[in-house]
């Protein structure tokens, strides 16, 4: 009984199998009767909710699809607007799709090869259609050339040349925007290919585009670095640039002053030279302006020609006397006013120097003090410019005292402000040891020591403890450790207020010191003087019991 | 169980097995006596295994492929019937064709980022013979970023149709299907949604759908009843026990509530699909049957007279959800259940044979 219902499954089951065998060892036939792919309206429906109710919405429905079953055609624009304002369809159109053969085989899908042959024949047929708009090109015919190069690039567009030679053609017929693009079509193909840089670049010229036309002729010469006509190209670009805007041209200047001296300073010193050496040196003059050029547009500062310093402009008025024996009125008079703006600069350099240590000694300090609840004197005293008076702040008492007591400190003291070693704490936390090594050797050239420590601790406390272990990576020796462990000495000191020592960061200092690679050869060599600071700082303060604090007090030995 | 009963068994299971996937999907391979298996292997990844039902009631695990992103749905359908190509659609939004003949690790092509997030199901078409209907080869994905996309094999960078409910409430896309391709150009498109919508399309013309229905109920599943024919109704099977016919010429939606029939009112119908026989003569009576599996792991054979639907039979069949079943394109009789106490059971019914 328990057989018999089976007894057809069965035999199917073997009838399957054969099956099976046949159908893993036939060869699979091509399908050739595949309609191409759908080119349906290809629109993304989104729809926004409805409100009206659920029998509303049934009746609409029912009434709405039986119309649409039986009359159903293609319906026309109007149709559709008015049929989906009720439920307010938003449609959006995507740009049609070109029309591209389909054909499907089977052969293990190899839709690769059959797209290769495919391409090959398409290529073909676009070059023969290219040689046609190169002939016309040569024979100056611009628009026939444009025709031919558009049916090319119809049958294939995937060739970067096609495009450059199209935008060759616009740029004969002035149509600079089509070339452009065109420019960019080729570059997205080719993205090395020079022509198509250089041409983008006169585009964007006669376009008024003149900073990205130089991005355009830069490229040019870091692909083709003895590519003159590009260089050519930016020398007009800027003369261009002049013309447009005489005052500001050059963003860099401080003042409108400067400006002005130089405009009349420039022409003055090529003008002055008059003798049959001025060709030769006017050739120099404009080969050293090349050479400017290159090096400032390889090194990727665009800076125009105008930022000659006053000391190269000087240098030909001194030639021109030193052949002729004498000296023109204008010389003398140019020779002055660049003296004044010479001046002038350096005051300005000057001005500029103090305002940067203002303002980065205002902003160590804004962040040395934020965290502390420290002196206020310090903030308040801090407007002045040198860094060493700052340091000495902290020891205002104490100087306070020593002044009373011995007149004679006070003159060394003052000795040691009167030549003050300007060591300016950076802003930036530095990320190597040579960078950390550099700036701690000036600190520890300091010869007060409370300043030491004291900046020290500053600087400090602008590293991120967690960058410790890569800063030091093999680096660390007993001394820095020594080092740093008086300094956080001096910190605990300064903190000894519950808040201020969780802000101060002594635990996560400690923490990922003991991360760095030969911890535990330096921790080894520590001294009996280390160690008792290390119990200072660990071991009696009861604190608050982190995790972190107890981490450290492990690996401290605690 | 006593005779009676048994011969009551309309469902009388051939041979069962447990398997280590969990499994989502379960499809038989045309041309054999295979089936695949597919979902989510042991550690996570994505796994679907080819078996074999063999003489004697044993299931003999041939061959096991796996990917990394565990997958949710699979079909055939892309090509004819002895060219055996899987169309997968897995968790992370990207579906994959796999040809099972040549036995290749990997999947011939693959569409990643389909989906946003994963797929829900995937349902194919036009493999130009009787079974996946005519036309060109067409791949459906419905996703829970609620968004319904339909591929062409040949162009994969770009579904040529979607839709996209509102992006504010993403009206996840629980089921798709495709049918009615009895034509080079003529095809029907149905989605089904959680909020128990369901949009049916015509392919010849996608700028309104044709049909626009709700029943209130998450959709589990639909199923076209013909694929190279023109289709006349479609399932759809929800949740909390109701189910729901749509009769495309009419635009009629039959509705109904069963838990009467069920047993409990909150049951998910995990998966419903038309009956077919292969006799003329069982094709008039058993035109407008239906068989279902539900979350208690009972199957059921409805059919749906006019207006209500009538359980003609029903069968307990595993002590958990049967998540989906497959009917065999070429043997209407045999049917593959998956559950998710892991096993899976071959089934025999004569009445469609």
């Amino acid at each position: 009984m328990t057989s018999k219902p089976f007894a057809r499954f069965e035999k199917w089951l073997d009838l399957m199998k054969k099956k099976d065998l046949e159908a893993t060892q036939k060869k699979k036939k091509q399908r050739t009767n595949i309609p191409p792919i759908r080119k349906n309206n290809e629109k993304t429906i989104i729809k926004k909710q409805s409100n009206t109710t659920k029998t509303e919405k049934k009746q609409k429905n029912d009434k709405s699809n039986k119309q649409k079953i039986e009359n159903f055609t293609v319906p026309t624009v109007e149709e559709i607007l008015s049929t989906s304002s009720e439920e307010e369809i938003t449609v959006k159109k995507e740009p049609e799709k070109k029309k591209r053969i389909s054909s499907y085989d089977y052969d293990g899908w190899d839709k690769l090869i059959y797209e290769e042959k495919k391409k090959k024949k398409l290529i073909a047929e676009a070059l023969e259609h290219k040689a046609k708009g190169n002939k016309s090109y040569g024979s100056k015919k611009w628009k026939e050339a444009i025709t031919h190069y558009t049916k090319a690039i119809s049958i294939y567009d995937g060739d970067h040349i096609f495009y450059s030679n199209r935008a060759a053609c616009y740029l004969k017929i002035k149509m600079y925007k089509s070339a452009e693009e065109d420019c960019t079509r080729a570059l997205q193909i080719d993205p090395k290919f020079t022509k198509a840089w250089f041409r983008r670049g006169l585009a964007r010229k006669n376009l008024k585009n003149y900073r990205f036309a130089i991005k355009d002729f830069k490229k040019v010469l870091k692909l083709q670095p003895e590519n003159q006509a590009s260089v050519k190209e930016i020398l007009a670009i800027n003369k261009l640039i002049k013309q447009d805007n005489p005052l500001n041209s050059n963003p860099k200047t401080n003042s409108s002053k400067q400006t002005k001296e130089k405009a009349k300073a420039k022409p003055n010193p090529q003008k002055s030279v008059k003798t049959n050496h001025s060709n030769s040196k006017k050739i120099e003059n404009e080969r050293k302006q090349l050479e400017n050029i290159q090096e400032q547009l390889l090194g990727l500062n665009i800076t125009p020609l105008k930022q000659i310093d006053p000391k190269q402009a000087n240098k030909p008025q001194i030639q021109v006397i030193d052949n002729n024996g004498n000296e023109d009125q204008n010389v003398k008079q140019n020779k002055k006013k660049k003296e004044k703006s010479s001046s002038l600069k350096t005051e300005n350099k000057i001005i500029n120097e103090k305002e940067i240590k203002k303002v980065t000694t205002n902003k160590t300090i804004e962040q040395n003090y934020n965290n502390k609840n420290t002196n206020d004197q310090q903030t308040t005293a801090n407007t002045t410019t040198t860094s060493t008076k700052t340091k000495t702040i902290p020891n205002k008492k104490n100087d306070n005292k020593t002044d009373k007591e011995n007149p004679k400190k006070q003159q060394t003291s003052k000795v040691a402000q009167l030549k003050p070693i300007e060591v300016s704490i950076p802003s930036t936390s530095p990320k190597t040891f040579f960078e950390f090594e550099k700036i701690w050797r000036q600190f520890s050239q300091i010869q007060n020591e409370e300043t030491k420590l004291d900046s020290k601790n500053k600087y400090l406390e602008i590293i991120n403890p967690q960058l410790l272990p890569k800063i030091f990576q093999n680096s660390f020796s007993v001394e820095y450790f020594v080092e740093i462990l008086e300094i956080l000495q001096y910190r605990f000191k300064m903190n000894q207020s519950p808040n201020d020592f969780m802000k101060s960061n002594i635990n996560k200092i400690l923490y990922y010191i003991s991360q760095i690679p030969r911890f535990s050869m330096a921790f080894m060599f520590l001294s009996r003087k280390e160690k008792q600071i290390l119990t200072e700082i660990i071991g009696k303060t009861n604190i608050q019991k982190n995790d972190l604090y107890l981490k450290v007090r492990k690996l401290y030995k605690m | 169980m006593n005779k009676k009963q048994k011969e009551q068994e309309i469902f009388k299971i051939y041979a069962e097995k447990s398997m280590p996937i969990t499994a989502y999907d379960i499809k038989w391979m045309g041309d054999s006596g295979k089936f695949v298996l597919l979902g989510m292997g042991t550690s996570g990844q994505g796994s679907f295994t080819i078996n074999e039902v063999v003489k004697g009631k044993k299931i003999n695990v041939i061959k096991s492929f796996q990917q990394s992103a565990s997958i949710k749905c699979g079909s055939f359908g892309i090509s004819e019937i002895s060219s055996r190509k899987l169309v997968v659609g897995d968790f992370s939004g990207n579906f994959g064709i796999w040809d099972l003949d040549e036995g290749r690790r990997t999947p011939i092509m693959r569409v990643q980022g389909a989906h946003t997030s994963m797929i829900n199901s995937i349902c194919c078409a036009g493999g130009g013979d009787e079974y996946s209907g005519h036309g060109s080869p067409e791949v459906c994905t419905g996703g829970h970023d609620g968004a319904v996309k339909l591929w062409d094999v040949r162009q994969k960078q770009k579904p040529i149709f979607q839709y996209a409910a509102n992006s504010q409430t993403s009206d996840d896309c629980w089921s798709v299907s495709l049918g009615s391709a009895h034509d080079n150009t003529n095809r029907l498109l149905a989605s089904g949604h959680e909020s128990g919508a369901i949009h049916l399309w015509d392919l010849r013309n996608t700028s309104v759908p044709l049909i626009d229905e709700t029943t209130n109920q998450g959709v589990c599943s639909l199923s076209f009843d013909q694929v190279s024919k023109p289709a006349n109704s479609l399932l759809a099977t929800c949740v909390n026990s109701t189910i729901a016919v749509l009769q495309i010429k009419d635009s009629k939606l039959v509705k109904q509530d069963v838990s009467q029939y069920l047993g409990e009112s909150w049951l998910t119908i995990w998966h419903g699909e038309w009956a077919k026989s292969t006799n003329i003569k069982n094709q008039n009576k058993n035109k407008s049957k239906f068989v279902l599996s539900d979350s208690d792991g009972v199957v059921h054979l409805v059919e749906k007279n006019g207006k209500s639907f009538e359980f003609l039979h029903s069968q307990a069949i595993s002590s958990q959800a049967i998540s989906s079943f497959s009917i065999h394109p070429q043997n209407p009789s045999a049917f593959a259940f998956t559950s998710f106490d892991t096993k899976t059971r071959i089934s025999y019914c004569s009445l469609f044979d």
